[in-house]
């Protein structure tokens, strides 16, 4: 009896999306708990209810709390993004990376190291300008009477060849102001405090609610373009606003935490595997697992080395990618 | 009542159809037959708004069809293509709930009527016992069967079918088109669809169009087409025309004309 029958045993989407939110909530706990210095979850508790000024109080409210709430969003934002990509462009490889959201990002990432080395606190908006001008960029070079996925996956792919070519050259013509950026490629949520959070929140409330109305007519496009049409779906417009939304949520993460790459095309796969390909219930899915993972992987990457920190990409990726190797083998039928 | 009006189609300045007119007429079963290439599944989607036609018009009960809402367009007739998305991980439930699509406000979810249309479809498709089930376990029959379904929970009363028995083994076959025909019969849909099975097209349909070189060349009776010469062009073959005292109806016997002078084919 292996975990994947006992899982394929409990395999209600009610019951699966109730053991993700039991797993985001620790993810949560542990993650406020664990770190350079190690507070008992009920002191985590009673610390965060008293509101009392203690070392312990200040450590959890201006260090933990905001970089794990910042991680449970930004998880929730890149694993929806991802989600709704491959669900409109019914293939597998699609993550935001497709849209060229991450090389846009990174492009403008570098641009501000290198001509703007005083003003460090102009990346995020930076970055998020990039990546929303290179997915337009990506939207328009694919566009020809319409959309076809595959013509927007590899325009997706050509810019980001592009834009990563852009890139290596400004680090080849100015080394020593790039080194900064370097940490932006790999990702990681050390130094995110209340401010990022406060950027990041109205965004992914915005796109939560949006895409919440919405889950059918994902269903609908995963159908293939002539059945949603004969089901009645616009499917331009959807496929469109979907794009949007997953281009919203993927710039603004992107702009705070850097690249991470993996959470976005691997959390929706193993959402997928868990409860199915119905939208209805593979959205919720992929958000808490893609916050819950991202938040546990943060703690992991404070106290593998202990006291300096790894950037979470890394960790993520060396978890995550046997994790879903494991999955994938239980399943016979992919 | 849908009619096709002078319609002509061109695909990159290719034509692709010619000067089509011809009207499907309410409670019928109407088959498209052709080779390889004479426009049969261009003219479905034509007739289903999913092509825009550079001349000519389509009308659903005089109405121009461009001009239906997509929605509403969806619940008077609907279009199962041939290359559909089969392998997923959805129940067969789910997918054939996906055609209350049409009926349902955009941000609503299914009412307890629309899950009474879903477990109905599923009955009248033989498909209750497998509602579990996963579309990606399904054989291609019982998926077609669950695409059958889900157009039958749509509620459209003209279904237009590309293909439906490509694909599948003879048993299958014949399931499909029995299917097809008993909704015909009893809850009076009208039928449209491309056949390759000649025979399968006459036992079948009540009206054949043959499809040749672009343009529609020969309409007739399902029991006459075997006597005509059209079908003998279009395909360029020979026809022998016995006939079925159990379904009551003409079926022929090809032969490539070369091969009348083979003794034997090797």
């Amino acid at each position: 009896m292996n975990i994947t029958k006992v899982i394929r045993k409990l395999k209600k989407p009610p019951i699966i999306l109730a053991l993700l939110s039991i797993m985001l909530i620790l993810s949560f706990l542990i993650s406020l708990a664990y770190g350079a210095l190690e507070i008992s979850f009920r002191d985590v508790i009673k610390t965060l209810f008293s509101g009392e000024n203690t070392t312990t109080f200040r450590i959890l409210y201006n260090v933990r709390l905001p970089r794990t709430l910042v991680a449970a969003l930004v998880g929730a934002c890149l694993a929806l993004s991802g989600t709704l990509l491959q669900g409109i462009m019914r293939n597998p490889m699609a993550s935001p990376s497709i849209l060229g959201v991450n090389a846009g990002a990174g492009l403008f990432a570098y641009f501000i190291f290198i001509l703007f080395p005083n003003h460090l606190s102009l990346t995020p908006i930076g970055a998020f300008i990039g990546a929303l001008l290179a997915c337009i960029l990506v939207y328009l070079l694919a566009y020809s009477d319409g959309i076809s996925p595959l013509r927007l996956i590899l325009s997706g792919i050509a810019i980001s060849a592009l834009l990563g070519a852009l890139q290596s050259t400004l680090v080849i013509l100015f080394p020593e102001r790039s080194v900064g950026a370097s940490y932006f490629m790999v990702g990681g949520l050390s130094g995110i405090t209340w401010p990022s959070f406060k950027v990041l929140l109205p965004y992914a409330l915005f796109g939560f609610i949006l895409i919440a109305f919405f889950p059918k007519q994902l269903n609908l496009l995963g159908l293939g373009d002539e059945t949603a049409k004969a089901l009645g779906l616009n499917v331009e417009a959807f496929r469109l606003f979907f794009i949007a939304c997953a281009a919203l949520f993927s710039a603004v993460s992107v702009s705070i935490v850097g690249l991470l790459n993996f959470v976005g095309l691997i959390v929706p796969h193993m959402a997928r595997l868990l409860i199915g390909n119905n939208h209805q219930h593979l959205l919720p899915a992929a958000g808490l697992l893609g916050a819950s993972l991202l938040m546990f992987c943060d703690t992991l990457a404070r106290m593998v080395i202990n006291p300096a920190e790894l950037p979470v990409g890394i960790i993520l990726s060396l978890l995550g990618a046997p994790f879903f190797l494991y999955l994938l083998r239980g399943k016979k039928d992919m | 009542m849908l009619s096709v009006e002078n319609l002509s189609f061109k695909y990159e300045k290719k034509p692709i159809l010619e000067n089509i007119s011809l009207t499907i007429p309410t409670g019928k079963i109407v088959g498209f037959i052709g080779p390889n290439g004479c426009g049969k599944s261009t003219i479905l989607k034509l007739m289903a708004n999913m092509l825009k036609p550079q001349e000519g018009t389509v009308k659903l009960n005089n109405n121009l069809i461009s001009k239906i809402p997509n929605k509403d367009l969806a619940k008077k007739m609907t279009l199962l293509p041939q290359n559909k998305q089969n392998k997923m991980n959805l129940t067969v439930y789910e997918l054939v709930s996906f055609g209350r699509y049409p009926h349902l406000p955009w941000h609503k979810r299914l009412s307890e009527n629309d899950h009474k249309m879903v477990d109905w479809a599923l009955e009248q498709t033989n498909l209750s016992q497998f509602k579990k089930r996963r579309l990606l376990t399904l054989s291609g029959g019982e998926a077609q069967r669950a695409f059958i379904a889900m157009a039958l929970a749509q509620e459209s009363p003209l279904l237009l079918l590309d293909e439906p028995t490509t694909f599948l083994d003879i048993s299958h076959q014949l399931d499909v088109l029995n299917l097809l025909n008993s909704l015909n019969k009893s809850l009076n849909r009208t039928i449209v669809m491309v056949l390759h099975d000649i025979n399968q097209a006459v036992r079948y349909c009540d009206t054949i169009h043959i499809f040749n070189n672009n343009i529609l060349q020969n309409s007739n009776d399902s029991n006459q087409i075997l006597n005509s010469s059209a079908i003998r062009n279009a395909f360029d073959i020979d026809i022998r025309v016995h006939y079925d005292q159990i379904n009551n109806c003409p079926y022929g016997l090809m032969d490539r004309p070369s091969q009348k002078y083979n003794k034997k084919i090797i």
